[in-house]
This record gives C-alpha cells, structure tokens and sequence, in this order.
C-alpha cells in the first residue's frame, strides 16, 4: 500500500513557495528520509503527510485512497514532533493513552496497546512522572511512544533527534532503525543533518527550495549524485564543484589557465559531452579523489590551510588563478592520510584520476548517458 | 569590620522603617478588628484611653447585633453567588473568545481583535447611565441576574487570555488532532490545563473587580433580599442607630471570607496584578 | 503573527464561531450599544418626566455642564485629586517597593499585609475612615493629631468641612491602593537583572547613581503604567464620594461620577448625565493616548 504525493505545490499566503511539483512514492514499510538545508520544504511536506495543512494543489493518496478531505484525526498517521509536544499536565502514561482514549477505544484494548508500546520503547520505569521531569531522550521515546500506540499506518518524525546531544543521538539513532524494522512500519524521517540521512534512510530524498533533487538509496546518491547541489551536500566535507569549460578538440576541461585531461570515452557522460562542444561545466571531484603531490604533476595549486583531525588531514587549496569560480565554498578540499602534510602557503600540485569525475551542466544537472 | 558594621546598621534602618511603616499602615484595620470586640460606647475612646485594652470589656456583642439587625448570611450569600458566577461566566466566556482570537482564522479576526482593544477603554460608569434605564425598563432591577450577566464578558480579560494563549506552543494543539481530538476537546483538555497562571490572575482580578463592585448594585438594587456586601455595608451605616462597634463588626465579617481566601492563594493574588500590567 | 494560527483547513467556521458568540455578544448588548446610546443621548435634551417631548439638541448638554458650577467644580476636583494621590501614591508605593526588594525575613508577610486593603470593598474601607474621622475628640484622627501636635489640636469635622473633605477622601483613597502599585513595582524591581547592578558597582557606582541610572531607567513603563491607570481611576472617583461625603459641603468634594449619578437618578437629567459621562470618558481615552505615547517614546 503504497503512499503518494502526486505533483504536490504550496505556497503560503505570504507568497511563499514552499513545494514545487513534488512526486514521490513512499513504499509500505520502507523507512524514507527527507533531507535538505533549512527552508528546502521537508517540513512543510511532513506537515502536507499529516494533514496539518493542505497543498495549492496536488493530491495526496494512500493506498489508492485520495486523503486531501481527510482531517488528521482521521488519516491514521501519527507524528513525532521536533519539540515532542508531549502534553505537560499529564503523565506518561497519560499522554500515551490520550489517542486512545480520543479514539474511544475500550479499556482492555488501550491496556493491551500501551502494554505493547511501554514494552517495546522501554518506558517502564517512569510511567507515572511528567514529561518535565524527564531527560531528552526519554521524553524522545514516549513521543515516539504516543505515535505509535495508535497503530498508525504512517509514522512521520520530524527532526526527532536534533534537539539531542552528539552521542544520544547516535544512540538512539540506532534505535530508531531497529525499532522501524522491527514493527516495519512505513516512516518518514525528516532531518537537516546528511549523515543521518545516509544512516537511517533506506532511500532518501533530498529537497533543495522546494523541489525534490534526487531520490534514491544512500549509496547511489553519493556515488552518483544527479544534481552537483547533491553532490556538495551529502558527504562531509561534501564534493568539490569547479566551474571549467570543455574544450572538445583534445578533450579537456579547461580550468582557469590550465587543463585537466577528460576521458569522454569511457565516462558515461562521453556521450553529452559531444553533443555540446564548448560547453560550460561544473567539475565535481570528492575530496578523496584529490591527489597532492610536490613533483609537479597536474594543477597547480596553493595551500592555503590544514586540519589535523588525526586519522586523516584535510587540507584546503585554491588555484592561483583568480578567475576560476568554485561552485561549492571559497576553497578546494582535499582528504589526505595523516601522513601526508603540507605547509600552509607553498604551491603544490594536484591530480585527478579521471574516472572519479563527475559532470554537471552549467545549471547543476548530471551529465549522463542520454 | 566597619564595612560590616555599616550594613548591619542599614539594615536595621531598613527593618525600622519597614517596621514602622507596616504599624502605621495597619491602623486602620487593627482598629476596625479591635472595635469590632469592644462595647460601642467604648470604641471612640481615644488611642490613649487605658479603659479600651482592658480584655474584660471585650466581647462578641457587635457580632451577634449585626446578626441580628440584618440579615447578613444573605448579604454574604449574595455576594458569593454574583461574585462566584461573574467569576466563573466570565473564565468560561472570556477564555473562548481569547482562543478563538488566538488561534483560529475565521472572517473578521482582526478587526474584533481592534475593536475589542478600543473597548477596554471604555469605563464601566459611561455605559451605566443608559443600562440603568434599559435594564430598569424591562424591569430587571433587584434580581440576580441584572448583576451578574453585565459583567462577564470583560475586553482587557479577553486580552489577557489572548496574549496567553499566543504564548503557548501550537505544538500541543496539532498533536493533539493528530491524536484525534477535535477543537473544543482540544480546548477543553489540553490548552486550558495548561493555562493555569491566566486563569488563576483572570481569576482573581475578575473577583476583586466584582466583590468590590458597589456603584452598580447602588443604581439597581433596592431590595435586601438580593443585596451584596459590598452596598450592603453603606447601608447598614445610614440603618439606625448608628452603632460604630456593629459597623466594625460588619465590617470583619465582611472581609474574614475574603481575607482567608486572600492569604492561602496568597501567590496568585500577586500573579495576577502583575500580569495586568504586563499587558500594558 | 499568524504563525500562532492553527492551519485553517483543521477548524470549522461553525467551532470559530461559537467560541466568539457569547463574548461578542455580551459586549455589544452590555458594552456597546450603551456607550453609543450614552452619545446619542447626549445629544439630546431627554428628561425623564417631562412633559415635553425629547429632541436632538446638538452640543446642547455640553455648554450646559461646563456652564453648570456643580460640574465644573466636579472636574476640579477630580483634577486635584489626581494631581495629589497620583504621585503620593506612586512615591509611597515605590520607597515602600524598594524597601521591600531585598532578600529579608518576612518580606512575604509584608507584601501580604500592604496588599490587604486592595482586597477590602471600596465601601468597607469608606465607612472605615468614616469613622476614623468621626469629629469628636476621640475620634482616631482628631485625637491621632492632638497626640502629634501635644495637645494643640482642634477636633474637627472633616468630612463636612470644606476644606478638608477631599482630603480626607484622598487620604482614603492612598490608603487603599498604595499596595496594590507596590505590588506592581515590586515585581518590575525584581524583573531588574542583578547583572545590571554589580556592574554598575563595579564601574563605581554609589547606591543612590544605581538607583537614578539603573532602577528608575529600568521602572519607566510600570511607572508609566501605574501613574496612568492611577490618574483614569482619579477621575472615575464615586464611591468614596457617595458614601463619605455626598459631594459636599457644597460641592467641595463632588466629582464627575458623582455628578453624572445625581443629574440622573435625583435629578432624571439622562441627556445631562449622557453628555458627562462622554466627558468622563473622553478624559479617560486622552490619559490612555497618551500612556501609549510615552510607551512609545520611552523605548529607545
């Protein structure tokens, strides 16, 4: 039982346009993330999901089922809020049975279902305090609690683990993977940190202004990111964008004053590459593919500062060249082995193994097999 | 040391005059609990008058008189139930209308909220001249309900509430329709509770306003039968004989309920002046 | 601002609706359509019992009143009372605030005991300073000041005298509210960080240049507040005047409240009483302008 968004807009009386033509399928089951920088919309599609607001226009179907004229109250899908909104007057135990009791189930089920829930998130020992009187990662579990109690056939969390310090939210990362496999419940996960949505999301989509960039599984999006805006954001540091030219008589890309060799042939984006000589690009190279070395092979470069971070260094560069525009920062970084150290100010080289290049047109979209 | 010495002199400076202050300022009341013991030849005695602290003349006298020259539980009686009602309407009525301002999108918000505004300027005595005669015409006067239902939609309470409820996080609203709560159970059981601090000060300032109010029963109430305290010690004061012990037993019986009710809510009483100026 | 609105979609109208329905209709029948009749009316030259029939008189009533000697002295009065109480008041209330505003043993005590007289009725209180200004000797004032003055004083009838009336009013007036502005400012000097004040010494400031630079700065809305709401009430006086002294001797201590309640219920003057409660009202919509104004103007 699939669930749809199908060509999804919304624009806030302000003017605002938060969503632009959003198609998405969420699969029974499957754990989805939506992730972006802030203001991409994944809120805002969270909120569309559960009925707390309505497109412009667009429909929303579950199952087959258009749900647009459904309240949330009747949707059955059940939502972790950033903030838990756990309700301050009343106990754990309360605020997990309150859905229940609004849904007038009777009393041996809303028993049976809090029993389910209580066991599963291990909320025993602190049924009967309130919410203030609890930490943040328990008050995270009886959100979570309070959503799922009512058997909901969508589980929506919204930046659930933000609120939370590094290492719980590691934890209960962990958690949370577990927990949606183990019930298999369809959930999406909304999250402005790229690391976990590349650790909880089964598939993940990225929005960028309302528009969705890409959707696929972790390792697709950063072994082939469709748009250089993926790219950049998923992975840390993200992948290098420099604007170049291509230069179809010996196929190179030209950089600034220099020249960075193209294997065309045997790249898939061989094919859209001929079809437009001259053409602008956008260069993406991940920091690893970076190669530094002081024999002159390659681009020169010049360092202009380091990070140590112990088991790797980082070490960022710029072309001597003014005129080349890096699409993704001010710098170029490159990941390095610890070993390898540089002094801040000396011009080096730099080489790029051509197969680990990707392409993008001036506009940010993937060069590909047409 | 002498730094020490300093403080502990002002602070004594300060407990003195904090002291004294208190004591002058509580005259009135410890004379008027006073008086209300003692015989009523005895109470304009003078503040010198060695004959006023001697325990032997004092006695429940005065009380049992007032008893017995008007029908106090009745006055008490009445204050309680317009009061109680004022008070309890008025939280019902007042904290609706601040949510629906607060919260829902409905044609002609915004204006309601500006005219709602401009009328917690207006006082109550510009509109009591035109009630008087309306209300008489229609032959409410000395009834219950011509001092209740006048008071209980109040502007600057629905302010109060408005404010508040602006404060509270919608977080709370939405998750509850998520978990299948309507509107008003919505109200009702999630935001209201959690509305305690606005209740208790909309609470309080409506009793005091309402306990007080004298200006009104004055103009329509002539009949004891449904007379509150707060006329009902004026006119004992023109029923002769003038008796001023029965007058300062009156008076303590008047203000004991209040004074009770005063001391245990103690921190709302102060809560809820406060929060009237902060909306200023 | 509308981010605090719930979603439309999630609301009926209908559910909108019914919230707002009583309020609005309680202050339309009981709130606005008096006050617009009380306009009207005074326009108008409506006496009760009179033979003649009402008709629209223009500004009429209001060359009437302030030609009326009772009415005039009426706002006078109001005037100086609000020009004596309001800063007495608000002096009193804040030395008294202050005092308060440390960290001391029975400081909630206090606080109760000043604030008990805001919880007396205006009319309990009335009667209680009736009688302590009783004009014997005995009396509580007149012997309070003999004992004072070491016997040099003369028992006097206050409240029937001409002279004295208001004040005495007015010193019934300070007497019950003084606690209720302490409380106010109170709780505004509590507000104050202690930040403000240990840097403040730090940078060698004595007690009396914390007080000036920081407390008062800091005091500006809730005494702009205070003085204000203080000053509406001044001019709304009645129930002190219609228990105590009736307005007299001679309209010495007749207010605008007092008059308007005579020229209608003693006197069936509706239209006279219309056109002075507009006046009143008038007064009191200046006095709340300009409490905005300095609102505004203060916050830099």
């Amino acid at each position: 039982m699939p669930i749809e968004l199908r060509d999804i807009c919304k624009t806030f009386d302000n003017g605002l346009k938060a969503l632009n033509h959003i198609n998405l399928t969420i699969y029974q089951g499957e754990l989805l993330v939506l992730v972006g920088p802030s203001g991409c919309g994944k809120s805002t599609l969270l909120r569309l999901l559960a009925g707390l607001d309505k497109p412009s226009s667009g429909d929303i179907v579950f199952a087959g089922e258009g749900v647009l004229n459904q309240a949330p109250q009747q949707r059955n899908v059940a939502m972790v809020f950033q903030n838990y909104a756990l309700y301050p007057h009343k106990s754990v135990r309360e605020n997990l049975l309150f859905p229940l009791v609004m849904q007038k189930l009777d009393k041996q089920a809303q028993q049976q279902r809090l029993n389910t829930v209580v066991q599963l998130l291990s909320l025993q020992s602190f049924l009967d305090q309130r919410p203030h009187q609890l930490s943040g990662g328990q008050k995270q579990r009886v959100a979570m609690g309070r959503a799922l109690v009512r058997e909901p056939r969508l589980f929506l969390l919204d930046e659930p683990l933000s609120n939370l310090d590094a290492k719980l939210r590691t934890q209960i990362r962990t958690e949370i993977t577990a927990l949606q496999k183990k019930i298999n419940i369809t959930t999406v996960y909304v999250t402005h940190d790229q690391v976990e949505a590349m650790t909880l999301g089964q598939r993940v989509a990225v929005l960028k202004d309302g528009e969705l960039q890409q959707l696929d599984e972790p390792s697709v999006l950063y072994d082939k990111p469709a748009t250089s805006f993926v790219a950049n954001f998923i992975g840390n540091p993200g992948m290098n964008l420099i604007h170049a030219t291509y230069n179809d008589q010996d196929m190179t890309a030209k950089i600034g004053q220099q020249y960075l060799s193209l294997k065309p042939c045997e790249m898939e984006y061989g094919e859209s590459l001929h079809t437009s000589p001259g053409q602008e690009l956008i260069l993406g190279i991940r920091p690893e593919a970076l190669n530094l070395n002081s024999k002159k092979a390659g681009l020169a470069v010049k360092v202009i500062a380091q990070e140590n971070l112990g088991h790797e260094n980082l070490i960022y560069i710029q072309f001597n060249d003014t005129g080349i525009q890096i699409e993704s920062g001010d710098t170029i970084v490159a990941r390095v082995k610890h070993e390898v150290q540089f002094e801040v100010g000396t011009d080096v080289h730099v080489t790029v193994d051509a197969t680990k290049l990707h392409l993008f047109s001036k506009n940010g979209r993937r060069l590909s097999k047409l | 040391m002498p730094l020490n010495f300093k403080s502990n002199v002002i602070k004594f400076v300060r407990y003195s005059l904090i002291i004294s202050a208190t004591a002058i300022y509580l005259v009135p009341i410890l004379y008027m609990l006073l008086g209300s013991f003692k015989p009523d030849d005895h109470v304009l005695s003078g503040i010198f008058n060695k004959l006023q602290y001697v325990a032997e003349h004092y006695s429940l006298q005065n009380f049992r008189d007032v008893f017995e020259r008007v029908d106090f539980k009745r006055y008490l009686a009445n204050s309680l139930i317009i009061t109680g009602c004022v008070v309890f309407f008025g939280l019902v009525v007042n904290a609706m209308a601040g949510y629906a301002l607060a919260r829902f999108h409905w044609q002609g918000r915004k204006l309601t909220l500006t005219i709602i505004l401009a009328i917690m300027i207006i006082p109550m005595e510009a509109t009591a001249v035109p009630l008087f005669y309306q209300l008489s015409i229609l032959g409410l006067r000395n009834t219950y309900v011509v001092q209740i239902i006048p008071f209980i939609a109040n502007a600057f309470f629905i302010v109060l509430f408005y404010t508040y409820f602006l404060s509270l996080p919608k977080e709370l609203e939405e998750a509850a329709y998520m978990d299948g709560a309507s509107p008003w159970r919505t109200f009702l059981f999630i935001v209201l509770p959690n509305s305690k601090p606005v209740l208790a000060s909309v609470a309080i300032l409506s009793f005091l306003l309402q306990w007080g109010n004298y200006l009104w029963p004055l103009l329509m109430v002539s009949d004891e039968n449904v007379r509150p305290l707060s006329l009902a010690i004026s006119t004992f004061y023109t029923l002769p004989p003038l008796q001023w012990g029965d007058l300062f037993a009156f008076g303590v019986l008047m203000v004991l309920p209040v004074l009770i009710v005063f001391i245990v809510f103690q921190k709302w009483f102060v809560q809820g002046v406060v929060a009237s100026s902060h909306k200023a | 601002m509308i981010q605090t609105l719930l979603p439309k979609h999630l609301v009926k109208t209908r559910t909108s609706v019914l919230m707002m329905i009583p309020a609005i209709l309680l202050l339309i029948v009981f709130v606005g359509e008096p006050f617009i009749l009380s306009i009207i009316l005074s326009l108008t030259n409506l006496r009760l019992g009179s033979p003649l029939p009402m008709e629209f008189v223009g500004l009429q009533q209001y060359y009437e009143i302030f030609s009326d000697q009772a009415f005039q002295r009426a706002i006078v009065n109001n005037g100086i009372f609000a020009l004596c109480v309001v800063p007495i008041q608000t002096v009193l209330a804040l030395s008294l605030a202050l005092l308060l505003n440390q960290k001391m043993y029975g400081r909630a005590m206090f606080r109760m005991l000043f604030f008990m007289p805001v919880i007396f009725p205006l009319s309990l209180v009335a009667v209680i300073w009736i009688i302590i200004f009783a004009p014997n000797p005995e009396g509580l004032f007149n012997d309070s000041l003999n004992a004072l003055t070491l016997g040099h004083w003369q028992a006097r009838d206050f409240l029937h005298n001409e002279y004295f009336a208001l004040p005495a009013i007015m010193l019934t007036s300070i007497w019950q509210g003084v606690g209720f502005q302490m409380i106010v400012f109170l709780a505004a000097l509590q507000a104050i960080p202690h930040q403000l004040y240990e840097a403040a010494s730090i940078d060698g400031a004595k007690t009396w240049q914390q007080f000036w630079h920081i407390t008062l700065p800091q005091l500006r809305y809730t005494v702009a507040y205070v003085v204000i709401l203080t000053t509406i009430l001044a001019f709304r006086l009645f129930d002190q005047v219609q228990i105590m002294t009736q307005g007299g001797p001679s309209n010495a201590s007749t207010t605008i409240m007092f008059e308007t309640v005579k020229s209608a219920f003693a006197q069936q003057q509706v239209a006279k009483a219309a056109a002075m409660t507009v006046v009143l009202f008038v007064i009191v919509l200046s006095l709340t302008g300009l409490q905005q104004k300095i609102s505004k103007k203060v916050r830099i």
